[in-house]
């Protein structure tokens, strides 16, 4: 999954898009209507407009959709992570952080060398049990 | 691509030799679409030229960086001290390896573009676009390398929330224009572009602060990671010598009371107990066993 600041970008990118679609669906979809009472309704042949329903549902859909994208951006906005945090309070943590990472690798190998040798240990009284197994059958 | 280039002309070149010698272009609604026309274009019969002329040959020099050369400069190199440009090797093999040197000015020219060498942040005003929200880079963008773009305040959210709803409300204005006079739109879609570059902007400003938490993140995560592995391992030790130990006690514990006294528990024991403590011996190693697989896990 992408970081928080990518989300947004992606989201603010994937807003332009949908008002770039629905400005092209009301263009591409919008029925004619007639400005005067007596004139009658001429009908394209290449131009198959949404039913009214259709039209409104969709008008719907697109407007609510456009809705949650905003509200979701603002949403990843308010859990952007450091806000108020200074560079130097970044590079001092990081410094930190990184001592205490360097200690905590030198624990973990000496305990993986304390393992080996246990290890060591324990394959010997193995090999010392199953001996002793053997001469007790014999 | 020369066969869809085939393809495609032998479709279009008949409809485009039509349009054009119709010679009335003002009077087609249809446009050419520009990929048709680039297609064409193309010369047919140089097809393998057109497929190795994509990249250039690599620069006939390459051919100089040979082992044997590269040691031969270094072995040199070693002589002089380690100085490049009093290095005497002009007009032979070598003059190549040595680098050249940076050319002169802020910035070079490559691919048709020109680069800086050095990153530099640029702020919306060195872009010409109006910054639409409070504070920061106005006045001191260059001076101390853009290090007020770096701190994120509360602020800052605060603006990105404001142009956020903004370009809302500047969405549904543009929508009521066009509703009305379409003829006004190009203006709001020109704030709509500078709303959507000033929200770029500032959240490009925040990639660099935002990096620097992930890393944090990124070491607390390992750290504690590491922490949990050691004290696995401690776990598994520990059990084991707690097992061994165990059976230790269990053995002398079962001589003790088998033998009461220093006879040899072997001669003393009848089979059947025999047979346990065997038993228990294996199943010992087998914990063992498998205490190691996990250990080494």
């Amino acid at each position: 999954m992408a970081d928080r600041l990518t989300q947004l970008q992606i989201c603010l990118d994937q807003l332009t898009d949908m008002f770039s679609a629905a400005l092209n669906y009301v263009d591409q979809h919008h029925d004619a209507i007639v400005l005067n009472a007596e004139d009658p309704k001429l009908v394209d042949q290449n131009h198959h407009p949404a039913s009214n329903a259709e039209f409104t549902e969709s008008i719907n859909e697109l407007a609510s959709d456009i809705i949650l994208k905003t509200r979701q951006i603002l949403t990843i906005i308010d859990t952007l992570p450091g806000v108020g945090v200074t560079k130097k309070e970044q590079m001092d943590r990081i410094l930190q952080l990184e001592k205490e990472l360097y200690d905590v690798e030198m624990k973990k190998k000496k305990t993986i060398q304390t393992k080996d040798d246990l290890l060591e240990w324990v394959n010997e009284l193995i090999l010392q049990i199953s001996r002793g197994i053997a001469e007790t059958r014999v | 691509m020369s066969c869809v280039n085939k393809i495609f002309t032998r479709k279009y070149t008949t409809f485009i030799g039509s349009l054009l010698s119709a010679r009335s272009e003002e009077l087609w609604c249809v446009s050419i679409p520009r990929q048709v026309v680039l297609l064409v274009c193309i010369p047919m019969e140089e097809d393998t030229s057109v497929i190795s002329a994509l990249y250039p040959p690599p620069p006939p020099y390459v051919k100089c960086f040979t082992d044997e050369n590269v040691g031969r400069l270094r072995s040199l190199l070693k002589e002089n001290g380690g100085d490049l440009e009093r290095l005497d090797v002009e007009n032979t093999e070598l003059q190549f390896l040595v680098p050249p040197q940076q050319p002169s000015g802020p910035s070079y020219r490559s691919f048709g573009d020109i680069w800086n060498f050095k990153d530099k942040f640029m702020t919306l005003e060195d872009a010409g676009i109006p910054q639409l929200y409070d504070g920061g880079s106005t006045g001191n963008g260059a001076g101390d390398d853009g290090e007020d773009e770096e701190i994120f305040t509360r602020e800052r959210i605060d603006e990105l929330k404001k142009l956020a709803k903004s370009l809302l409300l500047n969405f549904l204005e543009l929508l009521g224009i066009f509703a009305k006079n379409p003829e006004y739109a190009k203006e709001k879609i020109s704030q709509i572009r500078i709303l959507l570059i000033n929200l770029h902007h500032l959240l490009n400003s925040y990639r660099l602060h935002q990096s620097r938490e992930i890393l944090i993140l990124k070491i607390e995560e390992k750290i504690s990671q590491d922490t949990e592995e050691i004290e696995n391992i401690e776990e598994v030790c520990r059990s084991v010598e707690e097992k061994i130990r165990t059976l230790v006690r269990d053995r002398i514990d079962s001589k003790v009371k088998a033998t009461d006294g220093d006879v040899d528990m072997d001669e003393v024991l009848p089979e059947q107990t025999k047979e346990q403590i065997r038993e228990l011996e294996k199943q010992a190693v087998k914990d063992i066993l498998a205490n190691e697989g996990n250990d080494s896990h």
